[in-house]
């Protein structure tokens, strides 16, 4: 339990939804916008975060994505902007 | 176990909401189940409270509605999760051996309050609650994972919600009785895909309680217990990612230790009514393959060929269930208190003929995290 595993930073959409009703004090963008549970390669189970960069009609259960990161880190999960989908 | 036995039961209309206050709405329920038993406030020596901080607003909310449900005289425990799991509580303070006549209250305002920001709030702080996640999109992540490993169809969701909306026509305490059609539900407005708003449960206030006493007081006081013959509760992992969202092994195991303590070994045979915890249309068909009334993957078969109707062969939710009426907390005490007129011949329009064995269950947590499920008994 107290050894890091180094997994990677691409992954497979589990499940995702869009999101298309207004509640500002705790959404993260304006709706629509896209939830998906992402499993990561190497990794054993799944994490739940943003899809960017993607058509949201054209998200697929599936689709193999990548984490875009921030610039600059703050220290938290948002760190990770979103997950776009990986160009073959 | 020992046999207990529900000896009164009294629900409030469910609405969009009550100008009543949780007080007010705690009152009105033990007066009427205290009147259903035939008791008075004095035969009750311990009670459950069902209340939660978040959604009464009030932090240790369930100290407000002492007075209300006569709590200040005797022993009285709190739950904070669904009512059935308040029930599960009177239970085990009746088979401790100490109480006799238990009294479960259950009520929430959920008008009061923004159901989004205090469901964001079930999620983890740093990993899930910065994403917006609130029940509705998760259950959305759920209901896609689902369809999309069985291939389950919107339609066949959407089936469940007309059937619930239907049969909550009979009910007189539903809040939304409803005729409509699958297209109807197909062409509504789309909350997080592929939920819908006619696959979703309404916003309700409401109350329930229940009374239930050990078997020879039971016997002595009412002419007709219904019958606790098995119960059983388990929850699943925590974060969305570590489960498998396309099936319930929680409820799978709840039930198991439900039907064994029941000596249920065949649920499509043995029991004739469920009231199940349909907060969103796809749950009711992944909570009926746990609950075994058919295989992993083909519950979408069973809605379509009418299994779960009125007049079908184990009709489900005939009070049009938690999509009829959802007051958060109080819901999974309701199924309970329908499943109780069920068996008591006292359902009315909505009464499954003969009905001897009914199950009640309830849920807790994102995506159906925790469930607990009742068995009772004529």
């Amino acid at each position: 339990m107290s050894e890091w595993v180094e997994v990677s930073n691409t992954g497979t959409l589990l499940t995702y939804t869009v999101t298309r009703y207004a509640v500002p004090s705790i959404q993260p963008q304006k709706p629509p916008f896209a939830l998906g549970i992402i499993k990561l390669d190497g990794a054993d189970t799944g994490m739940v975060h943003l899809l960017g960069e993607v058509e949201l009609s054209a998200i697929r259960v599936g689709m193999r994505v990548k984490a875009v990161f921030e610039e600059v880190r703050q220290g938290s999960y948002l760190d990770i902007r979103y997950f776009k989908p990986l160009e073959i | 176990m020992d046999r207990v036995g529900i000896i009164g039961i009294a629900q409030t209309k469910y609405a969009r909401y009550n100008p009543a206050s949780h007080a007010e709405l705690a009152y009105e329920v033990t007066v009427r189940a205290l009147e259903d038993a035939g008791l008075t406030i004095e035969d009750i020596d311990n009670t459950v409270t069902v209340c939660n901080d978040f959604w009464d607003g009030r932090t240790i909310s369930c100290m407000t509605i002492t007075e209300a449900t006569g709590s200040h005289r005797v022993p009285t425990t709190n739950v904070e999760g669904d009512g059935t799991y308040g029930a599960l509580m009177g239970l085990m303070h009746l088979l401790s051996g100490i109480h006799e006549i238990a009294l479960v209250v259950a009520q929430s305002k959920v008008s009061e309050g923004i159901p989004s920001v205090i469901t964001n709030a079930m999620f983890d702080p740093v990993y899930e609650r910065v994403l917006g996640l609130d029940a509705i999109n998760s259950a959305a992540l759920q209901m896609r994972s689902y369809m999309s490993k069985y291939g389950i169809s919107e339609e066949q969701c959407a089936r469940v919600s007309v059937k619930n909306h239907k049969n909550a026509k009979a009910n007189p305490y539903a809040h939304l009785p409803m005729d409509i059609t699958v297209d109807d539900v197909l062409k509504s407005r789309v909350l997080a895909d592929p939920i819908k708003l006619l696959d979703t449960s309404p916003i309700s206030d409401g109350a329930c309680a229940i009374i239930m006493a050990r078997e020879r007081t039971a016997k002595k006081r009412h002419a007709r217990p219904i019958w606790i013959r098995g119960v059983g509760h388990c929850t699943d992992l925590y974060h969305l990612g570590d489960r498998d969202l396309t099936e319930a092994p929680a409820l799978a195991l709840a039930a198991k230790k439900a039907y064994k303590m029941a000596g249920i070994h065949n649920p499509l045979k043995q029991i004739d009514v469920a009231e199940v915890y349909d907060a969103f249309s796809y749950m009711e068909l992944m909570w009926i393959e746990s609950l075994g009334f058919c295989e992993p993957g083909h519950a979408g078969e069973i809605v379509d060929s009418g299994m779960t109707e009125m007049n079908g062969a184990l009709p489900v939710n005939p009070s049009g269930g938690v999509l009829a009426a959802h007051a958060v907390q109080v819901a999974g005490l309701a199924r309970i208190a329908e499943v109780v007129l069920q068996l008591r011949g006292e359902a009315a329009s909505r009464q499954v003929e003969g009905a001897r064995v009914g199950l009640a269950h309830g849920i807790e947590g994102a995506c159906g995290q925790g469930h607990c499920v009742f068995i009772l008994e004529k």
